[in-house]
């Protein structure tokens, strides 16, 4: 009994999972046709390690690619059975070579440069997690990953520069990719291996999602063989995210407006109230509590009580 | 003397340039390549096989002088201060210690046992030697920057001697890793040297031939 547990995807991207592991090994297991329950969830404290992705069977609890692919591979759930060994080794250097040119560009691009972080990634997590994980899980990725980037250069102050170099090793990446790839299928022939996986966890993250700074995701689009790629696996073996994603793109903005009335509105009422309330108790604004007397009536009782004062004073 | 105190450098000229991927940049712009024979396809596995290479041997070096504690303290220490006058040596290596700790924190490599490390050298050697096969360079008659770059880290690893010889031996079990770094020594090194081995100045190192006698 095989159950995996990864991040939820993202229908309006028609992306089937927003995290990188997640995809490798959601990918890995659609394609070597492992009888693997795929459960999504976006509380990681509910997954059996406290963490996602995790793999869960008989023989534990994987969080790493390597252990999932060498489990499946052990039970004869392998996407490598027609590579030759030069091809098998030939996965591990392009393996490394994502992980070198192509995978600090991503994390740069998702949860280190600002306007990507904070309007795309850190507002989907946001919204996605529950109380009170959002508040503090999504900071924890983008502090180590802005750790890992700091790291990587001597001056990591100056953007500009960073930005500039990973921008450029990433699109020697992709277009030694897009060379490599051709006009093949898949990398080695007919059938999806490994580093199939692989890149298709890369270029569908880069592609898909809209994020602030485009460069990678052109990049990607101009190169036909890459995302005629992403979207035929996506197609062939995610058929219900692609759908619902090629629904949603079309009307993007309608699903965010309803809502968006209505919490304007209520934050103005809320906002209304706030001053009325103040202005009364500082006694700015003054409100009469039920009928104001009738002036006759008024006059009445002032002259009872002179009548009376004047008789029992003499 | 080299920009950010980068080792290897070059200096031709004016220019300083630092590093394998600039030293090779600045050589082809002179119009000297050891790739032109390469098709795309070619370049792109050699590329692929380069970061394998940075990305694995590299880090398990770093990890081997700077976090085993038994190698840090024998060999790296005394070694990385050598050069400075107390108390330079202690303070600077101190301080490169933890700027290399901290490197493979982020990388995900201090959190490894030195056995994964070990497995991880292994699984390189592995895929190195199937690529490789029988050839004399890893493309073909000609060796390219792919060879320079395994040549550098297999020699290290194979003429550095450490308390705990595990990944010379992990090396050796790849003969014909062996044999290209014996080739490469025997035609590019010895030939500076007019084919002598010891005492007089560059040829001041242990040669692999001699080396092949140890015991295992």
């Amino acid at each position: 009994m095989m159950e995996l547990h990864v991040w939820e995807g993202e229908a309006k991207y028609g992306l089937p999972s927003m995290d990188l592991k997640s995809l490798q090994m959601m990918a890995y297991v659609k394609f070597s046709g492992a009888p693997v329950t795929i459960i999504k969830s976006s509380n990681p404290f509910k997954s059996p390690t406290g963490k996602l992705p995790v793999f869960k069977c008989t023989e534990g609890a994987f969080s790493e690619f390597s252990e999932v692919t060498t489990f499946l591979r052990k039970q004869n759930f392998s996407c490598d059975y027609e590579l030759s060994a030069r091809q098998c080794s030939e996965v591990v250097a392009y393996e490394q070579l994502m992980l070198e040119k192509l995978y600090p560009a991503l994390i740069y691009l998702w949860w280190v440069e600002p306007k990507s972080y904070y309007e795309v990634t850190h507002k989907w997590f946001f919204s996605n997690m529950p109380f009170p994980h959002k508040f503090w899980y999504p900071r924890r990725y983008h502090q180590g990953y802005c750790d890992l980037i700091n790291s990587m250069f001597d001056d990591p102050d100056d953007s500009q520069l960073v930005e500039t170099e990973l921008h450029k090793q990433a699109q020697e990446c992709l277009t030694m990719l897009s060379n490599r790839l051709g006009d093949r299928e898949y990398f080695f022939g007919r059938t999806p291996s490994t580093i199939d996986a692989v890149i298709f966890s890369y270029l569908a993250l880069l592609l898909k999602v809209d994020l602030k700074v485009p460069v990678l995701q052109n990049h990607i689009k101009a190169c036909p063989n890459l995302s005629r790629f992403v979207s035929k696996a996506i197609q062939r073996f995610f058929p219900s995210e692609g759908l619902r994603g090629a629904g949603s793109r079309e009307s993007p903005g309608k699903d965010d407006m309803p809502h968006k009335g209505r919490n304007l509105l209520l934050s103005g009422l809320v906002a209304l109230s706030a001053m009325f309330g103040y202005a009364i108790a500082a006694g700015l604004v003054q409100v009469d509590m039920g009928e104001p007397p009738t002036e006759e009536e008024y006059d009445y009782e002032y002259d009872d009580y002179n009548n009376e004062e004047g008789s029992s004073g003499e | 003397m080299s920009k950010k105190g980068r080792i290897p450098f070059i200096k031709a000229g004016a220019f300083v340039v630092a590093e394998l991927d600039p030293i090779v940049a600045f050589v082809a712009n002179k119009g000297v390549t050891l790739t032109e024979g390469l098709d795309t396809t070619q370049k792109a596995d050699m590329r692929a096989y380069m970061s394998l290479v940075s990305n694995v041997l590299a880090n398990a070096e770093l990890y081997v002088s700077w976090v085993d504690r038994t190698t840090y303290e024998e060999v790296t220490m005394s070694r990385y201060g050598s050069v400075h006058p107390w108390p330079l040596n202690h303070i600077l290596t101190k301080q490169k210690r933890q700027q290399i700790h901290r490197r493979l924190k982020v990388l995900g490599w201090k959190q490894k046992s030195l056995e994964e490390v070990y497995n991880e050298v292994e699984h390189c050697c592995s895929a190195l030697s199937e690529r490789l096969d029988k050839q004399d360079f890893f493309f073909g008659k000609r060796p390219t920057e792919l060879d320079a770059l395994v040549f550098g880290h297999l020699f290290t690893l194979l003429t550095t001697p450490l308390p705990d010889n595990r990944l010379a031996t992990i090396v050796r079990s790849f003969s014909n890793l062996v044999k290209l770094c014996q080739v490469i020594e025997r035609d590019f090194f010895e030939r500076n040297n007019g084919g002598s081995s010891s005492g007089n100045g560059e040829g001041d190192y242990d040669k692999l031939e001699d080396l092949n006698q140890l015991p295992m």
